[in-house]
């Protein structure tokens, strides 16, 4: 029992990184000759002690994994930005529209342990 | 240090991106997405306390009561960059966070607001390449035979004599 409440609290404290995708435009046209294809919200979440030393961050090979790495500091936008253009490839897109990057965080008893995430989204489009 | 502001910039790239379009602006590459930010603690909400150094150049990574958390400091990497590269910048988004509810140690967990704030600002932009230069016509000059030559010298001395002439 111990161990699973241990397995179970380092899931929660893990660094991971996601990709979201929303494909239901419902027939919402976009501006110019393009049309929506869908919408991607990539995040990277990391761990930090004193702001700056990074213990737990995303693994940016195992996006939607629940896959770590330790020490070591991958919340980049470079990252963010590859991961995108992943996506888009896959998907067969390459044009992009409202593409913003932004991060948040938060903290536990100011800065001793702080939690960072990058967020970057973007709307794939094609032509009509 | 732990209750600093910090000011950065993290810029991403890469051959797919610039493969890619950006929606209206077909004629153009991008070149890079920038994230720049900066924060600050402030006391009252107002009173700037101590933020990260907008001044990329300088050794010292904090300003002291100055307030560089402000739109126009955070924006300056992103102007110079495009000047400095010829780029465009498209797609600009700002975001404005305040934090006014802080727990400070000793208070046992209860937080008043608007005393010690702490403010965050970031903008990321799209950068599209420098257009190139409109491509001129190219003027493709045929061999000259040596008579040719001889002839178009003949008539620069010609030419040169009479500029004397004038001249005189």
């Amino acid at each position: 029992m111990k161990k699973l409440a241990f397995a179970l609290s380092l899931m929660a404290f893990a660094g991971c990184m996601t990709s979201e995708i929303s494909r239901t435009t419902n027939g919402v046209e976009g501006d110019g000759p393009e049309s929506h294809l869908l919408t991607v919200e990539v995040e990277n979440v990391g761990w930090y002690m004193f702001d700056y030393i990074p213990l737990l961050c995303g693994d940016p090979q195992g996006v939607n994994k629940v896959s770590s790495v330790m020490f070591k500091n991958t919340l980049t936008l470079q990252n963010n930005l590859d991961e995108l253009m992943r996506i888009a490839q896959r998907e067969g897109s390459y044009t992009l529209g409202s593409m913003m990057s932004y991060e948040t965080s938060e903290s536990v008893w100011v800065f001793f342990v702080s939690r960072h995430a990058y967020h970057t989204s973007a709307t794939l489009m094609r032509k009509r | 240090m732990l209750m600093s502001g910090c000011y950065s910039i993290q810029v991403a790239s890469s051959q797919d991106f610039s493969n890619c379009r950006l929606a209206a602006e077909e004629d153009r590459i991008p070149a890079g997405h920038m994230l720049v930010q900066n924060e600050g603690w402030f006391l009252f909400d107002k009173l700037p306390i101590v933020c990260g150094n907008a001044n990329t150049e300088s050794w010292f990574p904090w300003t002291f009561f100055s307030d560089e958390v402000s739109m126009d400091y955070v924006q300056k990497a992103i102007v110079r960059r495009a000047k400095v590269r010829g780029e465009r910048i498209v797609q600009m988004n700002a975001i404005n966070h305040n934090q006014t509810l802080i727990t400070l140690p000793g208070t046992q967990g209860f937080s008043v607001p608007y005393i010690i704030c702490h403010h965050k600002t970031q903008i990321s932009v799209v950068f599209l390449k420098a257009a190139e230069p409109a491509e001129l016509p190219v003027i493709v000059d045929e061999v000259a035979d040596v008579e040719d030559v001889a002839e178009m010298d003949e008539i620069a001395d010609m030419e040169e004599v009479t500029y004397m002439e004038v001249a005189e």
